[in-house]
């Protein structure tokens, strides 16, 4: 086949309805010349190749961990991988001049409009803009008025929604002025794109994106209310967040201390984070929490997503928020009606972008226009979650249309409406063929401290996952592009963007870390140690129960050391006879989520206490806890036909997380509460389980069971039978499990690596008197040194207990309590319930 | 007629609360009736950062934060206001309520424009059918709309019983309309709900009253309240204020502290804290002329 055959064949099934703008081709179906290059590569490809790019792109998106969360049909968040067609969307130089033209003027009309509202109002003054739509907006926050002095320049950081009408025309949708979200997925586009398919990058001369993050990184630390460099924190909502990966990405590029409202406080007027190591100064804020959220005192008092006291805080100059609170107000789609009027107002001339013909139904002509022309519109509500109460009017039923026109009357200044748009389509990858699919492009503006704005060469662009043109807007399916502006630099392999942004997590120092973090990492090891000794002294029962004589003493034993391991009392330890007939009993132990120490209790939350630091979790841990997640939600039904099986594979699932925490996770504060975490746990385990299965007087056969399980159940049978005799007997059973130094199972070892971990927290080893957590872990030590296991295992009169045992355990088991509610009191956070005084219960719909 | 006004509140908790972050609107403001000649507040224990600032409204907002743990809160203010005379005025004489609904929707000047804020929603206030049609007999269409708001505040004080028991500070707007009973800050809220169903620019008003013992008797420390009240409107004249309560217009007793969309633009005392457990606080109100 020739090149143009092949070229034929490739774009075969690419069709552009009639009407609509067509990205690629211009007439005659001629490939327009700026794309001629780049699809005839994809073209050469064969479709083995083809494929293979693609499973090389979604592994490598996959690895990076870029997903969204997605609120699926019960309500459930779900993680999507991040997807990406490799069609990269394609602007040519000239048309980004005028682009980036428009967007930059826009960024600065949008700024000047958001200094009015906050302070003088001139525009409601001199009726350019009619005064409910500021005074009935809820995003309009009086608070923040006053905030920021009017000259200076507000809006920091700003993204455009455009969308390309059949005439050519790209004209504005929506305005992003809080955070806008998208820099960090096109920067992983980016990454991800030049890590697969580098090739076509070659003949191309691309606009890097770096540049753009320096600018966006100076703009930041230019709002510093310090002479000396800001410290600059990202503010999150927390893993929940639809974009968090986009967070947590962006300040692992940055360097940014990622936070959530709890990790901060307000102290002598100053913003400050709570670390492990004490307060640390913040600065300046990007901000990434909804502006009404984000202070209790004078915004929504039930928010428990920001900080009280910021506002006043910003307001006295003493940390700067980007972008600054109430900002949310220009997000509001009825001001696309009015923004012509705005930029004549400040400019005395029509704005280079075009906004799409809008309508606000508190203008009266203009809500009879949309309760006549609904099926022609796009219908949104004017204030918050505008994304879910969207309407598109021909979608809807008569009856839809006619209650939608009900709502509409009864609160005219809450609607608006736009054309309903069609929108450009742009090349799509489909089944080895380029197709036609509708397009949608955000892009981005810095402020560059001038009162001017930088854009972003570049931006996101998304494409639907069907020919309809109405599903855009994060619907399932929906993919993105890397965007290209061409008329930049060569090609070149060094260049920072081709580079893999995660990289820099390696190499960055982590400086600070939240109490909040080390402390679900800490519970994180707990849970995970705790769920596995579960699994394996279940799956020992189980085993035990096929094979030893089930009515025996030593079952009994057993069987009630399961209930105290697990602590779920009173179980067989009830003094009846339920350990006659376990089974029930052991698959709850197993299976009932209710129930605080059953396996799936643990395991779920040693999976949310991952979840709350997954930023800090590699790709492959990730991995791990996504299957352990699915194994949690299997359990029931693979209990009931295969309990031992199934025991072990989750055995086998938590060896893998841990042994991934233990070879890949950098060896920093959070390193040691998680192994701080799993040591304590394995080592009161250990306790409790010997507690209850060599404590109580057992005879010759009842005693082999219980010293058989106990080493069954902590890995360590096979290790005794090649070190000591094959009888099985206590003291070589306490000498093992206790005192041996190299059984990394036993209570001595565990004590070994939490006097090595401890030494590396803050606050230990520089002081010169022991803390209260070392005063114990050193005591604790000294007793298991010291033991005689001679004496502890010694035989006790017929009949009677090991009472000097039973002491000892008591004894460390106390001293373990008193480290771990040191270790808490002295690096968690222990902030009391939260009161609101004076509250008043508003309408619940004010805050939407 | 100057005052002197002294507002204590004390929150007593059952267990320390470790830090809280507070809002306060206890110091008058100036305005067309009054002068604040001075006033003085002291939070006991010691803030470790306050400062006060004009809000939105113009209003003296007061914010302050306590960082050490403390299981009471004392914060008294004292201020002297001099209260204007008021100029009567003949309420049959004002614009019509149609000329007051054109030249809001005209809006031919900023200010008007500016008051147009009152005429929507508020976090407390919503407009409803239910409010409309209670008030609706009272705005005639040619008749003096001053007049006719009085009427309405009339209407509410011979219709709506006084009672402190029936609602909490303030309660749901239509639970007071169901019930026909409340305190000043129901009346107030439901002057001002009324009128905006109607179209018309309302606002709330927080402050005090002086109240006087019946002849022959001492007046009582702390006998007096903090008093709600609301103000209307007029394009070309300006906002007119008006007690449902006492069935009366605002006069020389009357002393603002703040106004707002509704109490909760307003609210004396509020904020967050961590730790404690509180039940409502005491508050002793004394209102005293001193010229």
């Amino acid at each position: 086949m020739s090149v143009d055959d092949r070229l034929a064949a490739f774009l075969s099934g690419y069709h552009c309805p009639q009407r609509v703008f067509d990205e690629l081709c211009g007439k005659e179906r001629a490939v327009n010349p700026h794309w001629r290059e780049l699809i005839g590569q994809f073209a050469e490809m064969t479709p083995e190749e083809l494929s293979e790019r693609l499973r090389k792109l979604e592994r490598v998106l996959r690895d990076d961990g870029a997903s969204y969360t997605e609120i699926g049909a019960k309500g459930a968040p779900a993680a999507r991988t991040w997807a990406l067609d490799p069609v990269p969307h394609l602007i040519d130089e000239k048309e980004w001049q005028q682009l980036q033209a428009g967007l930059t003027e826009r960024a600065q009309i949008v700024d000047l409009l958001l200094r009015d509202i906050y302070g003088s109002q001139q525009l409601i003054r001199e009726g350019v803009l009619p005064p409910e739509l500021l005074y009935a907006n809820a995003a309009f926050l009086r608070p923040c008025h006053g905030v920021l002095p009017q000259d200076k320049q507000q809006l920091i950081f700003y993204a455009v929604d455009l969308m390309r009408s059949g005439d050519g025309q790209l004209r504005v949708i929506g305005d992003r002025t809080q955070a806008p979200v998208g820099v960090g997925f096109a920067l992983e586009n980016r990454a991800s794109m030049a890590r697969v398919m580098p090739e076509l990058f070659r003949p191309q001369r691309v606009h890097r994106l770096g540049d753009f993050f320096r600018d966006l990184r100076a703009a930041l630390e230019a709002l510093s209310p310090l002479d000396t460099p800001p410290q600059i924190a990202l503010l999150t909502t927390g893993p929940r967040d639809i974009n968090y990966f986009e967070h947590a990405y962006l300040a692992n590029f940055q360097g940014f201390p990622l936070v959530r409202g709890g990790d901060l406080t307000l102290r002598d007027g100053n913003l400050w984070m709570k670390g492990v190591e004490g307060l640390d100064r913040v600065d300046v804020l990007l901000r990434y929490v909804e502006d009404y959220q984000c202070d209790p005192v004078e915004l929504n008092d039930e928010s428990v997503l920001g900080v009280a006291g910021l506002l006043d805080a910003a307001r006295r100059g003493r940390v700067s928020i980007a972008n600054p609170l109430g900002s949310g107000v220009l997000e509001n789609p009825a001001m696309l009606k009015y923004f012509e009027r705005v930029a004549r107002h400040f400019l005395g001339r029509a704005p280079l972008l075009q906004s799409v013909p809008s309508y606000w139904c508190g203008d009266p002509g203009d809500l009879q226009q949309v309760l006549e022309r609904l099926p022609d519109l796009v219908i949104k509500r004017m204030f918050r979650k505008v994304q879910r109460d969207r309407y598109y009017g021909h979608l809807l039923s008569e009856e839809e249309r006619e209650n939608l026109r009900r709502q509409i009357r009864a609160a005219p200044h809450h609607f608006c409406a736009q054309e309903l748009q069609t929108p450009a389509r742009l090349p799509a990858l489909v089944d080895g063929g380029l197709v036609a699919r509708p397009s949608a492009l955000r892009c981005f503006a810095v402020a560059d401290g001038d009162g001017s704005y930088r854009a972003m060469p570049g931006g996101l662009s998304r494409i639907g996952a069907s020919d309809s043109p109405y599903v855009m807007a994060s619907a399932p399916g929906m993919r993105s592009k890397d965007t290209w502006v061409l008329g930049g630099e060569p090609w070149s392999r060094s260049a920072r963007d081709y580079n893999r942004p995660l990289a820099i997590l390696a190499q960055r120092h982590r400086t600070y870390t939240p109490s909040r973090v080390v402390e679900n990492l800490f519970w994180m090891g707990r849970y995970s140690e705790r769920t596995e000794m579960t699994a394996r002294l279940l799956r020992t029962v189980y085993a035990q129960c096929n094979s030893a004589d089930g009515d025996s003493d030593g079952m009994r034993q057993l069987l009630v050391a399961l209930s105290h391991t697990t602590g779920c009392l009173p179980g067989f330890d009830d003094g009846g006879n339920l350990w006659r007939a376990p089974a029930a009993e052991l698959e709850a132990l197993a299976v009932d989520l209710s129930r605080p120490g059953s396996v799936s209790a643990s395991l779920q939350a040693m999976l949310s206490a991952a979840e709350e630091v997954k930023e800090l979790l590699s790709a492959d841990s990730q991995r791990i806890a996504n299957t352990l997640c699915d194994q949690l939600g299997g359990l029931p039904v693979a209990m009931a036909a295969t309990p031992e099986e199934t025991l072990q594979e989750l055995v086998t699932g938590l060896l893998g997380f841990s042994g991934l925490l233990q070879e890949s996770v950098i060896r920093d504060i959070g390193w040691y509460f998680i192994d701080i975490g799993k040591r304590l746990e394995r080592a009161q385990q250990m306790l409790t389980l010997l507690q209850y299965t060599c404590v109580e007087p057992a005879g010759y056969l009842d005693r082999a069971l219980l010293l058989e399980s106990v080493l069954l159940s902590v890995e360590a049978l096979i290790t005794y039978r090649q070190h000591y005799s094959t009888q099985l007997c206590l003291a070589d059973t306490l000498e093992l499990l206790l005192v041996d130094p190299e059984n990394p199972r036993g209570l001595i070892y565990q004590l070994n690596c939490l006097q090595v971990d401890m030494d590396k927290l803050p606050g230990q080893a520089s002081t010169r008197r022991p803390t209260r957590a070392r005063r114990a872990l050193l005591e604790a030590v000294a007793r298991v040194q010291l033991c005689s296991v001679a004496q502890l295992s010694r035989n006790p009169e017929r009949g009677l207990r090991h009472d000097d045992l039973d002491h000892f355990i008591r004894e460390v088991r106390e001293l373990l309590i008193r480290l771990a509610t040191a270790i808490s009191d002295q690096y968690f956070e222990h902030l009391a319930e939260r009161q609101l005084l004076g509250h008043q219960d508003t309408d619940e719909e004010y805050w939407r | 007629m100057i005052y002197r006004v002294r507002h204590t509140t004390r929150y007593r908790y059952d267990s320390p609360v470790s830090q809280c972050y507070n809002l306060a609107h206890l110091l008058p403001r100036d305005s067309d009736h009054q002068q604040c000649l001075s006033s003085s507040i002291s939070v006991v224990p010691q803030p470790e950062a306050e400062g006060e600032r004009r809000d939105y409204f113009g209003n003296r907002s007061y914010q302050f934060a306590i960082q050490m743990p403390h299981r009471e809160m004392d914060v008294s203010v004292v201020s002297e206001v001099r209260v204007n005379p008021r100029a009567p005025m003949d309420l049959r004489r004002g614009p019509t309520c149609e000329e007051v609904r054109v030249g809001l929707q005209r809006a031919e000047d900023g200010e008007v424009r500016r008051a147009r804020e009152f005429t929507l929603d508020s976090p407390m206030i919503k407009i409803r059918d239910s409010l409309r049609d209670f008030a609706v007999e009272h705005f005639v269409a040619g008749d003096p709309f001053p007049q006719a708001v009085l009427d309405l505040s009339c209407r509410i004080h011979r219709e709506f019983n006084y009672d402190p028991a029936a609602t909490t500070v303030a309660t749901p707007l239509h639970e007071v309309l169901e019930r026909r009973s409340g305190v000043c800050q129901d009346f107030a809220h439901l002057a001002i709900g009324c009128l905006r169903s109607l179209g018309f620019a309302a606002r709330y008003i927080s402050g005090y009253l002086e109240t006087l013992p019946p002849p022959g008797q001492v007046k009582l420390v702390g006998a007096d309240a903090s008093h709600a009240w609301f103000a209307v409107y007029v394009p070309g004249s300006g906002w007119l204020e008006f007690d449902p309560t006492n069935d009366q217009m605002a006069n020389e007793q009357y002393i603002a502290t703040a106004w707002g969309r509704d109490y909760s633009d307003v609210t004396p005392l509020k904020g967050i804290l961590y730790g404690g457990s509180s039940g409502e606080p005491q508050v002793a109100v004394d209102v005293n002329r001193m010229a």
